[in-house]
C-alpha cells in the first residue's frame, strides 16, 4: 500500500526540498503551451495550461476557483487548469454560436467534485479572452445560505435585499470587466432615481451606476438589477457580448433557506431581489450572449442530494425556467486525464512517494479515488 | 527373580530398538518402559518373590507408590463398570452391550447442563481417560537406571534429540552416497510440510511424559526445522510427520472453485462472505478493466479511506488491480462489517484466478480467514460490555 506523509510540518519541509529535486519529467505530455482558451480543441484534452498571475487576479479575485484548488495552486507555484472535455465542448459551441439568435443556455451537471466549477473557470477565462462582458456568480448558495444582512428592498417592497453580498458582487464584476466596460462605453438608457439626491441620469456611463452601488450599500441590490437590465439591452443592441456564468444555479430554486424571519418562517431564494435579476438574465428573451450555469448537489439542501441530474436538482420550476437548454455532463477522469493529473502532481513534487510513479501505484490511486478528481486531490494531499 | 530378570532384559532391549513416538508399533506396545503408560509387568511383581536384601530404597518406595496407584485405578475401574451397569438399567438397555457412547448419551439425558464449556459438564469416562498417565520405573531393583540418559532427568526428551541427530547423520551419509554416484543438486523437499504445523509443547509433553522448558521445546522445533531442510528429508517423512498436525482450515482453502464463464465468455467466480452481521455476495470477473460496483455505486459507497483500502487490499495483493471487475452487493450492519465481508469475498474469489503459491501467501496474510469477532453483549449491572457504572462510595 502506498502511504502518505501526514506530518504537520510537511509544507515547510516540502518547500525546502521540492524545487531542488533533480528528478523531473522530461516528457511534458501533460502540459500544453496553448494558453488561450479560444484555441483549445479536442487535441488538448487532458492537458494542463497555465493561467498567469495577473489574469488570475483579474478574473478570480472575487471567487470562481474552489477554495482548496486555489490554495493548492498557490502551493504548487502557479495556477494550472486541465483542459477537459466539457470545457472543450462548450468552447466549441461558443465559437460556433450564431449570436443573432436568442441566447443558448448550457447546463453543466455532475456529481460533487467532478470539476464543474473548474470547467466554469476555464469558460470564464475563455469569455475574458474572447471579449465577452462577464456576468459571473462564483457560488450562488453563498447568497442564500450564509446571508449576513437581509433588509426589505428599497426598490420592491415585497422583496429582500442583501446589501453586503450585492456590494461584493459589484466589486467582483467591476474587477472582472473594468477595462472592457470603459472600452464599450456602455450608457444608461433610463434615469434611475434612488432617492431625492441620488439619481443616475440617462446617458451616464454604467461605471457610474456601479460606483454608486459600491458606495451606497443600501442601493447596491437595485444597482445590480439596473446593471443587468442595461447589459441585456446593450447586448441586444450589439454594443457588447455578454457571457453569463453562474455556479450553483439550482440554489435559486432551493425549497429550503437558512434565512429566517422573526416569525420563524423561511425567506426563500425567490423572495430576494437578486434572484429576480439573475433569473431574468437566464431567460432566452435576449441575444448576443450566452448563459452557462452549473448545477451542483452541494447547492441544494443536504436532504435533496440523491441525484445530480438537472430535473431533480432544479425542481419543476427551475427546469421549466431553463428549458430548452444544452445539458453537458461533467464526468470523472478518463484514463488519459488521470495519468496527466498524476504526472502533474509528480512534476510539481506534490506526489513524492516513489511507488506513485509506477503503474501499480497509479492503478491503486485510480482505484482508491475511483478516478474522482476531488477524491484524488484529497488522497494525495498530505493533510 | 527369573521373571524379573527376563522383564528387565527385555526392557533394556527395547530402548535400543525402533521407536515410534506416536503410533505405537507392536514392539512399542510390548515395551514396559515405553514412553507411554506405566508398565503392568513391573507392578505385578510380588515383593516376597524378589531378592529383598538387594532391593534399593528407591525401588521399594516406587513399588509402594505403584501399588497404591494401581489399587486406586482398580477401584475406579470397578466403580466405573458398576456405574455403567446402573446407567444401562436406568436407560433400559442391556448392560453387557452398553458402550461409552451410550454412557455419554445417558449422562447428557439424566444430568442436563447448560454450562458452556463441555469439560465443565457432568461426565463419566473410563479412568484411563481421566487420570494422567505415569512413568513406569526407570531403574532396576538395585537402583541402577535403565536408561543411559537417566541422569539428564529428561531421558525421553534427550533420547529424541539423540535420535534426530543420528537420523541427520544417516541422511548426510545418504547424500554423500548420492553425490559419489553423481546425483547432485537435490532440492530440499519441503512440500510435504504444506498445510501442517509443528505440534504444540503440551502435546509433546504428554507424549514424552516429561515437562519441557520453553527453551527445550524451541530447541526441539529448531532441530526439526533444520532436519526438514535436508535435501533428503523426504526419506524420513513418516518420522517428521509425527511431530506435525494438519491445519484444519487448510483443506477448505485448498478446494478452490472452478472458474465459470458468463454470456460474453468471461471467466468469473462468486462467493458469499460474512463479517459481524453483514453479508456480501461478491462476483469477480476476469478480463476486466478494474470496474467496481458496490450496491450499484462505485468505490465512493464507502466514505472512509480505511474502508476503501480494505476493498483494494486483496486486489493489490494478487496484483490484479485493473485486470478484474468486481460486482458486490452487501447488506446488514455498518460499513466496517460490509467492507470486511466484501474483502473476504473478493479474496476468496481471487483464489480461482491466481496460482497455489499466491493463494498460500494470501492465507498467510490472513486474507482467506473468516473474522469471527462480533459485538459483545451488554452485561446486566454494567454500563456496557465491559464498561462499569461510575463508582460512588454512597
Amino acid at each position: 500500500m502506498i502511504r502518505y506523509s501526514r506530518t504537520y510540518d510537511f509544507f515547510r519541509v516540502w518547500r525546502r526540498f521540492s524545487f531542488n529535486s533533480t528528478e523531473s519529467i522530461t516528457n511534458h505530455t501533460f502540459r500544453t503551451n496553448e494558453c488561450s482558451p479560444i484555441n483549445h480543441k479536442i487535441d488538448h484534452n487532458g492537458r494542463f495550461y497555465s493561467i498567469s498571475e495577473s489574469v488570475k487576479k483579474q478574473l478570480f479575485a472575487g471567487g470562481g476557483l474552489p477554495k482548496e484548488y486555489q490554495s493548492l495552486s498557490e502551493t504548487l507555484n502557479g495556477l494550472c487548469i486541465m483542459v477537459r472535455k466539457p470545457a472543450i465542448e462548450l468552447i466549441h459551441y461558443l465559437n460556433k454560436t450564431n449570436f443573432d439568435a436568442p441566447v443558448l443556455r448550457y447546463v453543466l451537471y455532475g456529481r460533487t467534485g467532478v470539476g464543474k466549477s473548474l470547467s466554469l473557470a476555464h469558460i470564464i477565462h475563455y469569455g475574458s479572452c474572447a471579449g465577452f462582458v462577464l456576468v459571473h456568480v462564483p457560488w450562488v448558495p453563498k447568497w442564500f445560505q450564509y446571508v449576513k444582512v437581509a433588509t426589505p428592498s428599497s426598490v420592491q417592497s415585497n422583496k429582500y435585499d442583501q446589501p453586503i453580498e450585492a456590494v461584493e458582487w459589484l466589486k467582483h464584476f467591476s474587477t472582472q470587466n473594468g477595462p472592457l466596460l470603459e472600452k464599450c462605453e456602455l450608457k444608461a438608457t433610463t434615469t434611475y432615481t434612488w432617492s431625492k439626491r441620488e439619481v443616475t441620469a440617462e446617458g451616464s456611463p454604467l461605471s457610474e451606476l456601479i460606483d454608486l452601488g459600491l458606495n451606497r450599500a443600501k442601493y447596491a441590490t437595485g444597482c445590480i438589477v439596473a446593471l443587468l437590465d442595461e447589459l441585456k439591452k446593450a447586448a441586444t443592441n450589439k454594443q457588447c457580448r455578454v457571457l453569463v456564468v453562474i455556479d450553483g444555479f439550482n440554489s435559486f430554486f432551493s425549497p429550503v433557506s437558512k434565512v429566517i424571519r422573526e416569525d420563524k418562517s423561511m425567506v426563500l431564494a425567490s423572495e430576494f431581489l437578486l434572484t429576480d435579476a439573475f433569473l431574468s438574465l437566464t431567460r432566452n428573451d435576449w441575444n448576443n450572449g450566452a448563459v452557462v450555469v452549473s448545477i451542483d448537489p452541494l447547492a441544494y439542501p443536504p436532504e435533496l442530494r440523491e441525484s445530480p441530474l438537472p430535473r431533480y436538482q432544479l425542481g419543476k420550476t427551475g427546469f421549466e425556467h431553463l428549458d430548452p437548454f444544452v445539458p453537458i455532463e461533467v464526468q470523472n477522469y478518463s484514463d488519459k486525464e488521470f495519468r496527466s493529473q498524476i504526472d502533474y502532481y509528480i512534476e510539481r513534487n506534490w506526489l513524492q512517494q516513489p511507488k506513485a510513479h509506477t503503474d501499480n501505484g497509479r492503478a491503486e490511486l485510480s482505484f482508491t479515488s475511483g478516478n474522482h478528481p476531488y477524491s484524488l486531490m484529497r488522497l494525495v494531499a498530505p493533510y | 527373580m527369573a521373571v524379573l530378570r527376563e522383564v528387565l532384559i527385555f526392557n533394556l532391549k527395547c530402548f535400543r530398538g525402533v521407536r515410534s513416538y506416536f503410533c505405537p508399533s507392536p514392539v512399542f506396545q510390548c515395551s514396559s518402559l515405553s514412553l507411554n503408560n506405566a508398565s503392568s509387568n513391573v507392578r505385578n511383581l510380588d515383593f516376597e518373590q524378589s531378592d529383598t536384601k538387594k532391593i534399593s530404597k528407591a525401588m521399594k518406595s516406587y513399588m509402594e507408590r505403584a501399588k497404591v496407584h494401581d489399587n486406586f485405578i482398580k477401584d475406579q475401574l470397578h466403580q466405573y463398570n458398576l456405574g455403567k451397569r446402573h446407567l444401562a438399567n436406568m436407560m433400559g438397555k442391556d448392560p453387557e452391550f452398553f458402550t461409552q457412547k451410550d454412557v455419554d448419551e445417558a449422562i447428557r439425558y439424566l444430568f442436563p447442563s447448560g454450562l458452556f464449556d463441555p469439560r465443565a459438564r457432568p461426565m463419566m469416562k473410563h479412568p484411563d481417560e481421566i487420570y494422567p498417565k505415569r512413568k513406569a520405573a526407570e531403574f532396576d531393583m538395585n537402583g541402577r537406571p535403565f536408561h543411559s540418559l537417566f541422569y539428564t532427568s529428561k531421558p525421553n526428551y534427550y533420547n529424541l534429540m539423540h535420535d534426530l541427530a543420528v537420523k541427520f547423520k544417516e541422511l548426510d551419509r545418504h547424500e554423500d552416497r548420492m553425490i559419489s554416484r553423481g546425483i547432485r543438486d537435490q532440492k530440499p523437499s519441503e512440500l510435504f510440510l504444506f498445510g501442517s504445523d509443528w505440534i504444540p509443547k503440551e502435546k509433546i509433553e504428554s507424549v514424552l511424559l516429561e515437562i519441557l522448558t520453553d527453551a527445550q521445546y524451541s530447541n526441539l522445533i529448531k532441530t526439526l526445522e533444520r532436519f526438514t531442510q535436508h535435501p533428503y528429508a523426504i526419506k524420513e517423512k513418516n518420522f517428521v510427520m509425527q511431530f506435525r498436525h494438519q491445519l484444519a482450515a487448510q483443506t477448505e482453502i485448498q478446494q478452490v472453485p472452478e472458474l465459470m464463464k458468463d454470456e460474453s465468455n468471461r471467466p468469473y467466480t462468486t462467493f458469499s462472505a460474512r463479517r459481524k452481521k453483514s453479508t456480501a455476495t461478491v462476483k469477480v470477473i476476469g478480463q476486466g478493466t478494474g470496474l467496481l460496483s458496490i450496491n450499484g455505486k462505485d468505490i465512493h459507497y464507502f466514505e472512509r479511506k480505511q474502508h476503501k483500502e480494505q476493498v483494494i487490499f486483496p486486489l493489490e495483493f494478487c496484483n490484479v488491480l485493473g485486470k478484474v471487475d468486481v460486482v458486490a452487493t452487501c447488506e446488514g450492519n455498518g460499513f466496517s462489517g460490509k467492507v470486511g465481508a466484501i474483502r473476504l469475498g473478493i479474496a476468496m474469489c481471487l483464489r480461482s484466478f491466481v496460482d497455489a503459491e499466491t493463494t498460500e501467501r494470501m492465507r498467510l496474510a490472513g486474507l482467506l480467514s473468516f473474522d469471527p469477532r462480533k459485538r459483545e453483549r451488554k452485561k446486566p449491572g454494567q454500563a456496557g460490555a465491559r464498561k462499569k457504572f461510575t463508582w460512588k462510595k454512597r
